[in-house]
């Protein structure tokens, strides 16, 4: 009984932290309708930055904000490329994730470990099993931040750019602006859940990051199976998500075959969402 | 006052507007008619600064505009799209749309997004049959393409502009629609004299409403009418029409 509540432990644990990364694909790809590639770095870095930090002594609260701050500048590095130098989404995404690779190996190696480092997740007790209730108040608390600023006159805005950049320039703001703008923030909270990952499992590894974007994908799409509007489907998705990785192991499917799973996973949710999409027009 | 002082734009090598040279004065209504391809949109594009003008000078005022940026351009001058979708956000409910047309020339902050919401609007918009809370919640791409533009109208000129730009707006509409769309505008320019220009297909249409009539072809205004030319002239004098009954001859 123990046993199968930790295996349930995990799925939630891990699905909130990488519910993180599907809030950050949802500003990208659902809210300014850019499908930035980044965040695959930026998982990366956060990660790499928070375990650096933590192994110089810097207490992780200090940590946290340098660490966003970090991931914001990728994506402001992101925004640069695509707005002024005028590179597709994807290139741009590419471009900078490529360069994060580097950049990551240079911060903390392949391999660093934290686990004797003090965390957030000492906050409550060093006790592992408690992880679980730092997290749960924590993703919420982010979660609910967001929501309420895409409801702001700036949320408003940055939701209009990637309908329709037009009607931001007809109000004589700059479009651009309010693009690089979300990515800094995707980015930005893309690298609080990595350093937020190295502080759960206790150390960094560079190939953690490996595969970051297609986990929050699936976990966006499974989302939106239940909604499609930013809220508490996002954490579902993202756990449910973990618990279909989760429930291969119990199948005891080779881990190697993950990535396949997660891609048949994905084509599987995008097909069935179009056959219901054709099914109900025929109805109608 | 706007005036153009040979402004040409080459694109990809070919000149699409060619040395114009004309003014439009404070409270004009100004209808421009002419074929596929005359420049019609580049111009208005050239007067809202989507496009630079490759040569001469454009003057608001007096003051030079000609490399003004769009956006600062926006803040003086309003345009109607031909295609729906650039007039609003479609995802966003049509209140939402109502406050975010509100937001032009003001700082935005981290307040309520609705905040701005014009609430002097309610009257207006009960007239149009769009202020009821039903259709205020509704998401803007639910709505008719006739909505659609009759909102697009009000959220242009939420800030009355100092030049008024409509661009083909009745092309995607049906008889009725457009019918109430140009009632409602004609009567809203007239009323806030509001400096207008209207690009139109319809020779009829121009006659019918413009105070002075462009027609541009191959990029250059080749002749100009006054509202007084109107009842001399025929839509053949202008652009030509559809003749229906030589159709099935």
């Amino acid at each position: 009984m123990l046993a199968e509540w930790l295996i349930i432990q995990g799925i939630i644990e891990r699905g909130l932290i990488f519910s993180i990364c599907v809030m950050a694909i949802y500003i990208t790809s659902r809210i300014i309708r850019f499908d930035d590639l980044s965040v695959e770095g930026s998982f990366g870095l956060g990660g790499a930055l928070m375990a650096l930090l933590l192994t110089r002594n810097l207490p992780w609260f200090i940590s946290f904000p340098l660490v966003t701050i970090a991931g914001a500048i990728a994506g402001l590095a992101t925004g640069l490329l695509h707005t002024k130098l005028k590179l597709n989404n994807l290139i741009s995404g590419i471009v900078v994730t490529t360069a994060l690779f580097s950049i990551n190996l240079k911060i903390a190696s392949s391999n660093m470990v934290v686990s004797s480092k003090s965390t957030i997740f000492d906050l409550i007790s060093s006790t592992a099993s408690i992880k679980i209730i730092m997290l749960i108040p924590l993703i919420c608390v982010l979660l609910l931040i967001i929501k309420w600023f895409l409801n702001t006159e700036c949320g408003f805005l940055l939701r209009a750019v990637g309908d329709n950049p037009q009607m931001l320039t007809n109000l004589g703001k700059n479009a651009h602006t309010y693009i690089i703008a979300a990515l800094m923030l995707a980015n930005g909270l893309t690298a609080f859940a990595g350093a937020l990952f190295v502080q759960y499992v206790g150390y960094f590894s560079i190939w953690a990051s490996v595969g970051i974007l297609i986990i929050a994908l699936a976990g966006l799409i499974l989302s939106e199976t239940l909604s499609k509007t930013f809220g508490f489907n996002l954490l579902i998705g993202a756990i449910l998500y973990q618990a279909i990785i989760a429930a291969t192991f119990e199948f005891n499917v080779d881990p190697e075959w993950n990535k396949l799973i997660t891609a048949l996973l994905i084509i599987l949710m995008i097909a069935l969402k179009k056959h219901s999409t054709l099914f109900t027009q025929r109805q109608s | 006052m706007i005036k153009f002082e040979n402004v040409s734009i080459t694109i990809d090598g070919k000149q699409i507007l060619k040395n114009i040279t004309c003014t439009i004065h404070a409270g004009d209504f100004i209808v421009i008619v002419g074929p596929n391809g005359a420049g019609k949109s580049t111009f208005f594009d050239m007067i809202s600064g989507k496009r630079i003008a490759t040569q001469g000078k454009i003057l608001l005022d007096g003051t030079d505009i000609t490399h003004l940026e769009e956006k600062h351009r926006a803040t003086l001058i309003s345009r109607l799209f031909q295609n729906p979708q650039l007039n609003g956000v479609a995802s966003m409910t049509v209140a939402q749309n109502l406050a975010l047309s509100n937001y032009k020339n003001k700082t935005v902050s981290l307040l309520n997004g609705m905040k701005k919401f014009p609430t002097h609007l309610h009257a207006e918009l009960e007239k149009l049959n769009l202020g009821s809370p039903k259709i205020l919640n509704t998401p803007m791409k639910d709505l008719s393409g006739g909505q659609r533009q009759l909102l697009a109208f009000i959220m242009a000129t939420i800030l009355p502009p100092r030049l008024f730009m409509l661009d083909e707006p009745t092309a995607a509409l049906d008889p009725q629609s457009a019918t109430k769309l140009l009632q409602f505008a004609i009567k809203f320019i007239n009323e806030h004299a509001l400096t207008t220009l209207l690009i139109t297909h319809d020779p009829e249409l121009a006659l019918a409403i413009g105070k002075k009539i462009w027609v541009l072809e191959n990029g250059e205004i080749t002749k100009q009418f006054d509202v007084s030319d109107a009842i001399n002239l025929s839509p053949s004098d202008l652009i030509g029409h559809i003749d229906y009954k030589k159709l099935m001859q």
